[in-house]
């Protein structure tokens, strides 16, 4: 009995081995090595019912799905709106060249509220219609704006595989005439509102982790000091008014510490305090200038420009103090470093000739990318993503801002109102109740 | 829990089973390799209609030497007649009795002579013609194989050229930014229909790790239908099943 | 925060009663510690200083040295050019005989490169001018060395004819 088994088992190993030696043979192996830097096509159709709301939905997200540049819009124009997704015709849209069509409805709820109920459909699968994404998304006519960015952001996830960005906020400062401005908007520049206005300048505003405050440097007496406003109440706080200067702050990315440059001691040195002011400690100890503290996502170090070498040039310390590391060494004016949000490289404004230009610098290798080609770059600063950095620039005598890609292909001017725009700074990413 | 009772139906069931097993491997086996016949069918038509013919004339040549190789053997059989006329001696009446025996013994021996070499020369002959066969044979066997080799060379010019036109078409439709700073591998298994369109849908059989980076590359081939694969049959089944691997960061 | 500007208001009314008018733009003493950032609604911190008695102050004499106020400097430095130095002798010496009198040094850059960068360099400057006026006599209570960084142009050009001008220091008396 076991011989006849033992027959039977060879028999099927035989019979197994064969197939294998059958398939191998018959399934020719294609090595494809290199692909090709493309934007992914991408259809969003109009939204039915948007046409009731003055801001058409559909078209928000065409634009900053366009706006990051990884996107390549088809025309919708002339193609049957499906309503959901049984009525989407994939062969139609496959030869149109997309990948994946957005639908959405907006449906009106009781008590004024709306429910936008969006799908993200494959166009190349042509069996059967593959939903990449379905939501529904409870909003109000006034926050339609806000619910279209949600839906970017859904699709930029959805397609790249990184989380987009284009809910968040930006703050920077405005000046018109004798008046700055701080103004919060959304991240395509829209719905700016003023939360600090002064007759003397402001500068250096940046968000706390939380995106609840901003901190910034204000001269509204005389001289600057660093205040913390929380954005939801307007009030604002002192967080640092010491004699001499006060500038530069830091959030610690757990929200709890800032880092600041005081001249107490004579010059520009970093000092880290709780967000209250309390808790004050001296982290740098040069004789020259360390200023523009940033830390690390991580926590554990800070970056700081120091003219300690001689020219000012970027530096990299523990966040509790310590021995620095200097990092650039290309050229005689590397400025303001801000670390990309995975913490692997940094942002930073380098001086080539007389012009100043965004350039991201890898912190293991070194080696630099610049970024820009423009004269007067300054205060560059990360998309939560890590795909874009903002900043501000000169055109024609006033100032603007501009975004780039993160690799450089990708460059864009920010729509901004009339007056002089500066010193941005993009708000963290808070993750929508979906 | 499993009485020897149990382990009995076992036994009957596994080798059910097995059977089972063994018919299906066996369909699939011989099923995919008339699938895979038919064409071998079609390569005759094929090779008719390729110049193959004035090729073949040299083949016919060899075999026109035959008929004149037996006639030196025929030439040969005069030989042994010479010998025998060297016996005529002139004696007595008694003598020539014993002569006359001897003459008929001497005939005798010289018919005997006579057909033996006859034989031999039949023996000769059929072996020559033996040799002849089996030279012809050999002589069709390699041009069969010439054939056989030139029809694999043009061939396979036939399948490189289809390779290539595949991979550059899916690499152009490859959206490498999708696929992260690092190195990543990915192997799919895809079905193809003489069209070139895909039978069913790209299976993943070694992911990237990153969705976003498989997903690119499904798309790739997705949008690379119709794939170029070559109209005729016997080159085209090559193409039937591929297994493609790719290295978009390098 | 309607408090401090009611404060404010207050005191710029206080000092409107001394015998010197005001300029517009009241300087309010800022020597708050961060603990004292809640205090600073008190009225009575900000208590209006007696202004110099002279009816014409030496100070806006302009046949008197005392009336020139900044030191302008070179691309990326902050030495004080010797051509300055009679002038923050003068000063050095009438924060001498005055101590009740105080002074900012308000430091300034060009409008090239970093706006916090440009803050710590205009400091130097500042910082520059103090320690001489700190050997020259001053005491330490009576200065502050501060910067505006490259955010109050004198001039406002992209070339070095206005950068000039607005590398410099100033010298402002508490109360101008």
């Amino acid at each position: 009995m076991t011989r006849t088994r033992l027959n039977i088992f060879l028999w099927i190993m035989a019979l197994a081995l064969s197939c294998a030696a059958f398939n191998a043979r018959a399934a020719l192996t294609i090595e494809i090595t290199g692909g090709a830097t493309l934007q992914i096509p991408v259809a969003i159709a109009p939204f039915t019912g948007e046409e009731a709301y003055p801001d058409k939905l559909s078209q928000i997200v065409a634009a900053d799905l366009a706006r990051s540049g990884l996107f390549k819009l088809i025309d919708t124009a002339g193609m049957p709106i499906p309503r959901g997704p049984q009525e989407v015709r994939v062969a139609d849209w496959k030869a149109k060249g997309t990948v994946a069509l957005a639908i959405a409805n907006i449906v009106a709820q009781p008590g004024g509220k709306l429910d936008v109920q969006f799908r993200l459909i494959d166009t190349l699968r042509q069996d059967q219609v593959v939903q990449l994404a379905g939501y529904s998304l409870p909003t109000s006519p006034t926050q339609l704006r806000l619910t279209a960015h949600q839906i970017a952001d859904i699709i930029f996830e959805k397609l790249t595989g990184d989380p987009g960005a284009f809910s968040t906020r930006i703050a920077y400062i405005t000046k018109r005439g004798p008046v700055f401005d701080l103004q919060v908007a959304d991240s395509d520049g829209h719905n700016a509102q003023t939360v600090f206005s002064s007759r003397e300048p402001i500068i250096s505003p940046v968000w706390s982790p939380d995106g609840a405050r901003l901190a910034y440097v204000a001269f509204d007496q005389k001289k600057p000091i660093v205040y913390v406003q929380n954005l939801a109440t307007g009030q604002r706080q002192i967080a640092a008014n010491l004699k001499g200067n006060n500038s530069a702050p830091a959030w610690s990315p757990d929200g709890r510490q800032i880092a600041v440059v005081l001249t107490r001691d004579g010059h520009s040195q970093i000092y880290s305090s709780n967000a209250d002011g309390t808790g004050l400690k001296r982290l740098s100890n040069s004789a020259g200038i360390d200023t523009e503290p940033n830390w690390s996502p991580d926590g554990k170090y800070l970056l700081f420009t120091s003219d300690r070498g001689g020219s000012p040039q970027i530096y990299r310390m523990p966040s509790y103090g310590g021995e620095p590391v200097r990092l650039t060494f290309e050229g005689s004016y590397n400025v303001s470093p801000r670390y990309s949000p995975d913490g692997k490289s940094f942002a930073f404004i380098q001086r080539e000739g007389s012009q100043f230009r965004v350039a991201v610098q890898d912190i293991v290798s070194g080696q630099v990318q610049v970024l820009t080609n423009n004269a007067q770059d300054e205060s560059p600063s990360w998309a939560p993503n890590g795909k874009m950095i903002l900043y501000a620039t000169t055109i024609l005598g006033r100032g603007v801002l501009s975004a780039v890609s993160s690799d450089g292909r990708v460059k864009q001017k920010l729509s901004t109102q009339a007056g002089d725009v500066r010193e941005p700074a993009w708000g963290p990413l808070i993750k929508p109740k979906l | 829990m499993i009485a020897p009772a149990a382990n009995h139906y076992r036994f009957h069931s596994s080798v059910l089973a097995v059977l089972v097993h063994a018919a299906f491997f066996a369909l699939l086996i011989f099923g995919i390799t008339w699938q895979a016949k038919e064409p071998a069918g079609v390569v005759v038509d094929l090779w008719s209609s390729l110049p193959a013919p004035p090729e073949a004339k040299p083949v016919i040549k060899p075999v026109e030497p035959p008929p004149p190789a037996p006639e030196p053997v025929k030439k040969v059989t005069p030989k042994p007649a010479p010998p025998a006329p060297v016996k005529t001696p002139d004696i007595a009446l008694k003598e020539k009795r014993v002569q006359e025996e001897k003459r008929k013994q001497e005939l005798a021996h010289q018919e005997k002579l006579k057909q033996e070499q006859q034989k031999q020369d039949q023996l000769k002959q059929e072996q020559a013609r033996l040799a002849e066969v089996a030279r012809q044979e050999k002589a069709r066997d390699e041009q069969a194989k010439r054939e056989q080799v030139q029809q694999n060379a043009a061939l396979q010019s036939i399948k490189n050229d289809y390779t290539g036109r595949i991979e550059s078409k899916i690499r152009g439709k490859l959206n490498k930014s999708l696929c992260g700073d690092g190195k990543p591998q990915l192997e799919f298994d895809i079905a193809l229909l003489p069209t070139g369109q895909l039978r069913g849908n790209p299976i993943l059989r070694k992911g990237s790790g990153l969705a976003a980076c498989d997903k690119a590359v499904e798309n790739a081939i997705l949008q690379s239908e119709p794939l170029p694969v070559p109209p005729q049959p016997e080159a085209f089944s090559f193409f039937r099943e591929l297994h493609l691997k790719f290295k978009p960061n390098e | 925060m309607k408090r401090v500007y009611l404060s404010l208001i207050v005191a710029s009314l206080l000092s409107a009663c001394a015998s010197e008018p005001p300029k517009t733009q009241t300087s309010v003493p800022v020597e708050d510690r961060t603990q004292t950032s809640k205090t600073t609604t008190q009225p009575a911190d900000t208590r209006p200083l007696t202004p110099p008695v002279q009816t014409v102050s030496p100070l806006k004499d302009p046949k008197n040295i005392l009336s020139k106020r900044s030191v302008f400097y070179d691309y990326d430095s902050f030495d004080v050019k010797s051509e300055y130095k009679p002038m923050i002798e003068a000063h050095g010496k009438y924060l001498a005989d005055n101590p009740k009198a105080k002074v900012f040094l308000q430091g300034n850059a060009d409008e090239r490169g970093s706006r916090e960068y440009n803050i710590s360099l205009g400091n130097k400057r500042a910082e520059s001018v103090r320690k001489m006026l700190s050997v020259l006599g001053a005491k330490e209570e009576q200065m502050e060395a501060v910067s505006f960084g490259e955010e109050k142009p004198r001039a406002e050009c992209p070339e070095e004819s206005c950068w000039s001008q607005n590398r410099r220091t100033d010298i402002v008396y508490q109360g101008e």
